[in-house]
């Protein structure tokens, strides 16, 4: 009988690595989805569910059993991509000097961030990269993760209607990017 | 009639507000809400970069040393303990040996002949286990890109601790005469060193190390040394490590 993750959970509590494995091998690959997602990246995605895990089983005495284990997983994995993502700021913050604001303000995508290829695929990736930070964290945790906005206010730390704003601002963009794609005919209306 | 902002749209589509009523009777907000379900359905059809079926396999191969090593740092003091017990009774053994007079060597060394066993398995042990060690970070360090920059700082306490444990090894193996776990433990030690004081490798720094480690061969060194310390209990040591996390 497959073993639930409750229990999986609890075994590897007692320091049971084989219970553990289990919990890695059914849930890195969902981990690496919402990872890819927060980061656009497949490097850092695969470093934040490695961190992920680790950050799980350093903190699995929180876990409350009555909880959901993915989803609890989902949440450290969002929180770990959220500091990739801020290092990285910080760091690139470092070189840029006071050139901050005026970067924050333009949206226009950087030079190599323009996709020449008319596929599809691409030009969701595309469009994805013209999010902020907080953009793409903000929708991730809503559309894909379905996390209340409340929440994702204090994932943010930022007030509620800040949260609410900065959905509807990444929503807005992809619309902006993508509408083209979705009713080519149209343009006589 | 006023009609819905982009706002109040999206949060209808998140179930955040609740516009129903509106969009019941608009078909011009009906069809905008329906553009952006549109362009969120491509959002949702994007894919993500395929990991395979042996993902899970090498993430974990990933974590499982990492885990280890919230055990490994507990059992540092045993290992220190076992290095100088092992010190002591290599000491002991020669002493013996050296004042013993030819007719009573025998029986007193088979009175005491279980102590100097145990305190070479112990060290041969904490060696191999220290070795397995040097060689998961010799290797990560080894197989990092060296294009990027390599954050190393969360390894930083982890190679302070391998420099402890290898001037230890390298001192008892040179006490006990055991010239090739000596050579090799030297060899490997300025390289710990270098990592211990770093907490980001530049890519520059990396691709150094790298060349150091390669031009050395020190993995080479490492791998055939361990495969070469009999370890009386590894499989046991093995098999507790992480039931002892
Ligand atoms: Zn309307």
């Amino acid at each position: 009988m497959e073993m639930t993750d409750v229990a999986a959970v609890s075994r590897a509590r007692d320091g049971d690595a084989d219970a553990f494995r289990l919990l890695v091998e059914r849930h890195s690959r969902a981990i690496f989805r919402v990872a890819w997602r927060m980061t656009g990246n497949e490097h850092d995605a695969d470093d934040v569910v490695q961190e992920t895990f680790l950050r799980a089983y350093r903190q699995i005495d929180g876990f409350e059993e009555r909880a959901n284990f993915s989803t609890w997983l989902h949440r450290i994995a969002v929180n770990c991509s959220l500091d990739l993502l801020r290092s990285r700021q910080r760091h690139e913050r470092q070189y840029t000097n006071g050139l901050d604001s005026i970067d924050a303000t333009s949206d226009a995508p950087e030079p190599d961030r323009v996709v020449l290829s008319a596929e599809l695929q691409q030009q969701v990736t595309a469009a994805m990269k013209l999010l902020s930070d907080n953009e793409r964290t903000a929708f991730v945790l809503r559309h894909f993760e379905g996390m209340p906005v409340e929440e994702i206010g204090k994932t943010l730390g930022i007030q509620v209607n800040a949260a609410k704003h900065t959905i509807f601002r990444a929503v807005r963009k992809l619309r902006d990017s993508l509408e083209p794609l979705v009713r080519p005919t149209q343009c006589n209306t | 009639m006023q009609h819905l902002n982009d706002e109040e749209l999206v949060a209808h589509h998140y179930g955040d507000a609740d516009a129903a009523e509106h969009l019941h009777a608009c078909a011009e907000c009906a069809a905008r809400l329906t553009t952006l379900r549109q362009v969120l359905a491509l959002v949702d059809a994007a894919e993500v970069p395929v990991r395979g079926a042996e993902y899970p396999e090498q993430m974990w191969n990933r974590l499982r040393w990492r885990l280890e090593r919230r055990e490994r740092k507990t059992r540092r003091w045993l290992l220190a303990i076992a290095a100088a017990l092992a010190m002591v009774l290599a000491g002991g053994e020669l002493l013996r040996n050296r004042r013993a007079p030819a007719g009573t060597r025998q029986p007193l060394a088979a009175a005491t002949a279980t102590a100097p066993d145990q305190g070479s398995n112990v060290l041969a042990n904490a060696v191999g286990d220290h070795l397995d060690d040097a060689e998961r970070v010799l290797t990560e360090i080894a197989n990092a890109d060296p294009a990027r920059d390599l954050d190393v700082s969360s390894e930083q306490s982890r190679a302070e601790d391998l420099v402890t444990s290898n001037r230890i090894y390298r001192q008892t193996a040179m006490r006990r005469g055991d010239a090739r776990i000596a050579s090799v433990l030297s060899d490997i030690e300025p390289v710990l060193i270098e990592l211990s004081h770093a907490g980001k490798l530049s890519s520059g720094e990396l691709a150094e190390l790298q060349k150091r480690i390669e031009s050395r061969n020190l993995l080479f060194k490492l791998r055939v040394l361990n495969s070469r310390t009999e370890r009386p209990n590894h499989n046991l040591l093995a098999a507790n490590r992480m039931h002892s996390l």
